[in-house]
């Protein structure tokens, strides 16, 4: 174990309880919990007195949907109220027809603004029923309730009343304008300042009159079955110590003994063997009966020959498991358990590119195998299961924690190989930078200076003002103790880097850049930065002693020993 | 010690947490759910000697009855006086005679307090189903039931049961409305492959990188598109999932255009608006995509194309237009929920959480008319020059333009997640909050905001959907809640799960003032409330409420 450049002083707020609640809120809804779920819709009828009664049932629109946005509008034109609502769960629409009950008369009126906003939004409508005190008045809106918009049409509901005493229309603007005998049961346009026209009708009966046919909602699975549109990239997944992926796309196959299913699926696996080889594919499977209960006497091998399947009868590792579940994980957002079999499809380059969770056909892997000398924007479109337009086409995974995990394990070459698979998806995180430095460290330790200095390479071409990472380099390639990993001339230039950045003011860096000077074989340039140096660092005695030996060897004409 | 509602993840098991109240409201509800099973299924459902006890007595379950409504086939009864007791057995035979073989299909209780010693809850009781007569029943009460256990090891029994508050609904018609869903909507491919399956399902098939985000905050936007005299619908998607434009059709079904309209957008889009901002007699649309408020302009036709992008107002909800100054152009209230660093992925961190104001700020966008070299539309940020900045990073849900306080313009009242609402009184395009003064704070979990006039009086009234939490209601009514470290904040917490608010307004000598009417009205129980608005359902000419609900429905049956 190795500690971590990303500890180093960081300012972290402490969540709250109540925040580390809800975060865990959200793993739970992630699993697949319900969090007031299964709730039903609710109607309220003004009973009159200010007082309402609850009519869900009766009124038909308990549906146990996640429910979010209703509109209301006269949508068939024969004189109520029908309802759309957007849901969460399936469907995520639906219409629901008002069926009129009883005789109630009513009045509908469309507003156009001819001084005002031509909408007429905020136009404010007050009808007078006749025989009726009190007044029915209504506000022109566009937009309320939760992400919702009713139509534009204004709804009188009258009662019994078929006679209307007055209209009055204040427009947005303050004009006032009163109608005089419209009648009831129809539909109106009203443009400002004009006499009321009466709504064309609408030529054909509409097919929703009739009894509608239910609607049947398909079976929903969240099981997984799907390309990523962003190949997730994977570690080495090492089964007996070599990567599966090394040889071309791979499947692998976690399946157990005792799960029926996973045997039919490496059957059918096996008999499409030659398309799949064809297509690139091979398929590994890999046993999973040991990982649930290590007492277990079954052996994957004599059971795939005894099943007549031509696979190795290869045991999954917790770490391959592990690694796969993680990269689905971050794919999806989910956290579901593994379902048995799954399948995750390899890429070539060690990325994952589909995810089966249940078992998958083998024309179904033919086929997403086929996406896999796409890349990017082919891939992404791909991927999603429908046509459209991006405003502005998402991009970037955060991938950090998974090499910086391997780096807290130890695992120090995987990383770097999971950084070199990744590519320009992990080079543009904040971070990276750091984690490329913590991997140089560790390749420094372990004496092999050519690849760490190549990894400080990579990271300060990312993040070339990092003045820390400059002069750490610079200085190893100026004075490493050993000679082969020395370059003056890159020296020079990545401590020129940070002295510029620093206004040739941190005598630190300007202690570097003399050492790679000298190293260059420019010694007069060695001293007199040296000196600068010196002169800079009156209140470091312990940087100054260094610095005054340094200059001595210069003024020699030698370089670092 | 738990969070109050359901913010405890510990509520899973509370024999584990010391809630020793919630452990006993888990197994009183496991008996209430047997119970109703009984009362669905069996003929006598009084002699189920293993839930009830043989001397269990109520007073009258469904008491003496005045009508309250009765208009259109539809009734209204209300439970009057105190009545007598008498066995339960009988009382619940006689409240469910009026079904259809004395059965009806659904029974559900929300058992919303609960007292360990002795052992007793009170829960609302909901029975809906077929009425003898063809017509349809439901009926609501508020039941307290003490518990007994007639042994060690025994299972609790029903020892008595008060009941209170009971109404009844019947209906002449097997119901109001009619799913015709599929008769619109079934002919179009782009609904039956995309619609008919639910967020939890397409979360399984769409990347995380695509902003797919799993709370299913699909706004949708009634409006005549193409001016064919039709009213249509947009619906948002989110990340990865296309948006639809449903056109009417002749024949009153829908198919969906919205790739030859242009804005079959895949970002994830939460809240859309149409409105004629250029007023040309055509509907312009505003969309709250993930990276960037939008709006497009309208070619007459319902043909869009983007004119107007403000990048920063990200991750938009709720829209809602007005001509706040009077210009004659309609400008965009913009409210948005997630702080800026968040695009709403997970569940939102406000602090503190019962009076948050760490959310996203909204925007008041000023309609600017059109550019005269391009004839595109142009709006500005008016937020601060009209005094909009004020309290204005709260967890904006929803917003409604209405003219409150009746002087001829439009006001502004915001629905906030996490504590207080706003209302933003207009004085000649300049805004004062008077949330506070005019008691409209509804200190709560704001979810949606809508008006109308519920008693006819020509002023301004405002429901607000909330959250009625049954568990928030147990956990703040029991000693050992504390709601933090000091007890004068029980109200506010109990405040918080009550559920939806009904405001009656009052204008006396051209003071604004509203009183809370929301528990007499009894239009509380609207559950995880979102979407909330007024309708005349029955065209009496008084308006009534829809309420659409639930939070999120996932595979496992068991809620958190």
């Amino acid at each position: 174990m190795s500690s971590s450049p990303l500890d180093a002083p960081k300012k972290q707020n402490t969540p709250l309880p109540f925040q580390e609640k809800i975060r865990e809120l959200d793993r739970l809804i992630d699993a697949g919990n319900s969090l007031s779920g299964h709730e039903r819709n609710c109607m309220f009828l003004n009973t009159g007195s200010e007082r309402f009664a609850t009519i869900s049932a009766v009124a038909g629109i308990d549906f146990a949907d996640d429910g979010r946005a209703p509109a209301a509008v006269d949508w068939d034109h024969d004189g109520d109220l029908d309802l759309w609502i957007s849901n969460r769960t399936a469907p995520m629409l639906r219409f629901l027809r008002n069926d009129s009950i009883g005789d109630n008369h009513w009045l509908a009126l469309q507003l156009t603004g001819s001084t005002c906003n031509r909408d007429a939004v905020g136009a404010r409508v007050t009808v007078m029923p006749k025989g009726d005190a009190k007044p029915i008045v209504k506000t022109l809106k566009a937009g309320e309730g939760f992400l919702s918009q009713s139509s534009k049409w204004l709804h009188f509901g009258l009662g019994d009343t078929t006679n209307i005493d007055s209209i009055t229309i204040r427009w947005p603007d303050g004009k006032e304008q009163k109608l005089t005998s419209l009648a009831t049961n129809q539909r109106y346009t009203v443009v400002q300042g004009k006499a009321p026209q009466r709504a064309p009708k609408r030529s054909a009966k509409t097919i929703i009159a009739d009894t509608p046919s239910p609607l049947t909602i398909p079976e929903q699975s969240d099981a997984t079955q799907a390309v990523l549109g962003l190949r997730m990239p994977l570690p080495p997944l090492r089964i007996d110590g070599v990567d599966v992926s090394d040889n071309g796309a791979t499947l692998i196959n976690l399946w157990a003994t005792w799960c029926a299913p996973c045997t039919a699926e490496l059957k059918a696996f096996a008999a499409a063997a030659p398309q799949l080889k064809k297509a690139g594919v091979q398929i590994v499977p890999l046993a999973m009966d040991h990982l649930a209960d290590p007492e277990t006497t079954a052996d994957p091998s004599v059971f795939l020959r005894k099943l007549g399947v031509p696979f190795p009868g290869k045991k999954a590792t917790a770490e391959v498991v592990q690694q796969l579940e993680k990269a689905t994980q971050a794919a999806y957002g989910q956290r579901l358990q593994l379902p048995m079999p799954a399948s995750f499809l390899i890429s070539a380059r060690g990325e994952l590119a589909a995810v089966y969770f249940g078992p998958v056909q083998p024309d179904r892997i033919l086929t997403d195998a086929k996406t896999l000398p796409l890349d990017s924007d082919e891939l992404h479109s791909a991927a999603l299961p429908f046509k459209g337009q991006w405003f502005k086409r998402p991009g970037g995974l955060n991938l950090i924690e998974v090499p910086l995990a391997l780096m807290e394990a130890g695992q120090t070459d995987d990383a770097l190989i999971f950084v070199k698979r990744a590519g320009a998806k992990i080079e543009q995180h904040k971070d990276f930078a750091k984690l490329m430095t913590w991997i140089g460290d560790e390749l420094m330790k372990r004496g092999n200076a050519a690849q760490a200095l190549s990894v400080y390479e990579q990271a300060v071409t990312i993040n070339d003002n990092d003045t820390t990472l400059l002069n750490n380099l610079a200085w190893q390639l100026a004075a490493h103790p050993n000679p082969k990993v020395r370059d003056g001339k890159r020296a020079v230039k990545w401590a020129e880097k940070a002295a510029t950045l620093t206004d040739n003011k941190d005598p630190s860096i300007l202690d570097t850049l003399a050492a790679a000077y000298a190293q260059a074989g420019d010694f007069k340039k060695a001293v007199t930065t040296a000196q600068r140096a010196a002169s800079l660092t009156k209140r470091q005695p312990a940087l100054l002693k260094g610095i005054q030996t340094s200059l001595k060897l210069y003024q020699a004409g030698r370089a670092q020993p | 010690m738990p969070d109050f509602f359901h913010l405890s993840a510990q509520v899973p098991d509370p024999n584990n947490d010391g809630w020793e109240s919630e452990a006993f409201n888990d197994t009183v509800n496991a008996r209430l759910n047997a119970f109703a099973a009984i009362v669905i299924t069996a003929k006598t459902p009084g002699n189920a000697a293993d839930i009830i006890s043989e001397k269990a007595t109520s007073n009258a379950l469904r008491p003496h009855l005045t009508t309250a409504f009765n208009a259109n086939g539809l009734t209204v009864q209300r439970g009057g006086a105190k009545s007598a007791t008498q066995p339960f057995a009988t009382a619940l035979t006689s409240m469910l005679n009026p079904f259809k073989g004395g059965r009806p299909e659904r029974v559900k209780f929300k058992v919303h307090n609960v007292m360990v010693a002795p052992q007793a809850c009170e829960a609302y009781i909901e029975v809906s189903g077929a009425a003898a007569d063809g017509g349809r029943i439901e009926q609501h009460a508020n039941w307290k039931i003490n518990w007994e256990k007639p042994g060690t090891g025994s299972e609790l029994r029903i020892k008595s049961v008060a009941a209170a508050g009971f109404e009844e609904v019947t209906s002449a018609a097997p119901t109001i409305f009619t799913d015709a869903t599929a008769a619109v909507l079934g002919g179009d491919d782009a609904f039956n492959g995309q619609y008919l399956f639910g967020n939890s399902h397409w979360r399984a098939r769409i990347d995380a990188f695509n902003r797919f985000f799993k709370f299913g905050h699909n706004g949708i936007a009634v409006a005549d598109v193409n001016g064919d005299g039709l009213d249509d619908v947009y619906s948002c998607q989110t990340g990865g999932l296309p948006n639809r434009l449903f056109l009417q059709q002749a024949d009153g079904s829908a198919r969906d255009g919205a790739a030859s309209a242009g804005v079959d957008f895949l970002d994830s889009t939460r809240g859309a608006l149409f409105a004629d901002f250029d007023n040309d007699g055509d509907q312009d649309l505003a969309l709250g995509l993930n990276g960037a408020l939008m709006i497009l302009q309208n070619d007459g036709g319902g043909k869009f194309a983007p004119r107007v992008r403000f990048p920063t107002v990200m991750n938009a909800f709720s829209l809602a237009a007005a001509d706040y100054d009077q210009d004659g152009l309609l400008d965009l209230y913009v409210c948005r929920y997630y702080a800026e660093q968040e695009d709403g992925a997970d569940l939102a961190a406000p602090v503190p959480y019962f009076d948050a104001n760490n959310g996203g700020a909204n925007f008041l966008l000023h309609n600017e008319g059109l550019d005269k070299a391009s004839g595109w539309l142009t709006f500005s940020d008016a937020t601060a020059t009209a005094g909009l900045d004020v309290n204005n990073r709260r967890f904006s849900f929803a917003a409604v333009w209405d003219d409150f306080d009746n002087d001829g313009d439009s006001d502004l009242y915001v629905a906030n997640d996490f504590g207080k609402n706003n209302l933003y009184l207009n004085t000649r395009g300049k805004f004062s909050d008077a949330t506070a003064k005019t008691g409209l704070e509804d200190s709560a979990f704001g979810m949606s905001a809508a008006t109308a006039d519920i008693n006819r009086d020509g002023i301004t009234d405002l429901y607000v959907g909330n959250m009625f939490s049954s568990a928030g209601n147990r956990v703040t009514q029991q000693a050992q809640f504390r709601g933090g470290r000091d007890a004068t904040f029980r109200p506010v917490f109990q405040r918080l799960a009550r559920g939806n608010s009904m405001f009656r307004a009052r204008l006396d000598g051209g003071q604004l003032a509203y009183e809370d009417v929301s528990v007499e009205a009894g239009v509380t129980l609207g559950r995880w409330s979102w979407g909330s608005i007024f309708m005349d359902v029955n065209n009496d000419g008084w308006e009534d409420v829809f309420v659409a609900n639930g939070f999120v429905t996932g595979r496992e049956p068991d809620d958190l």
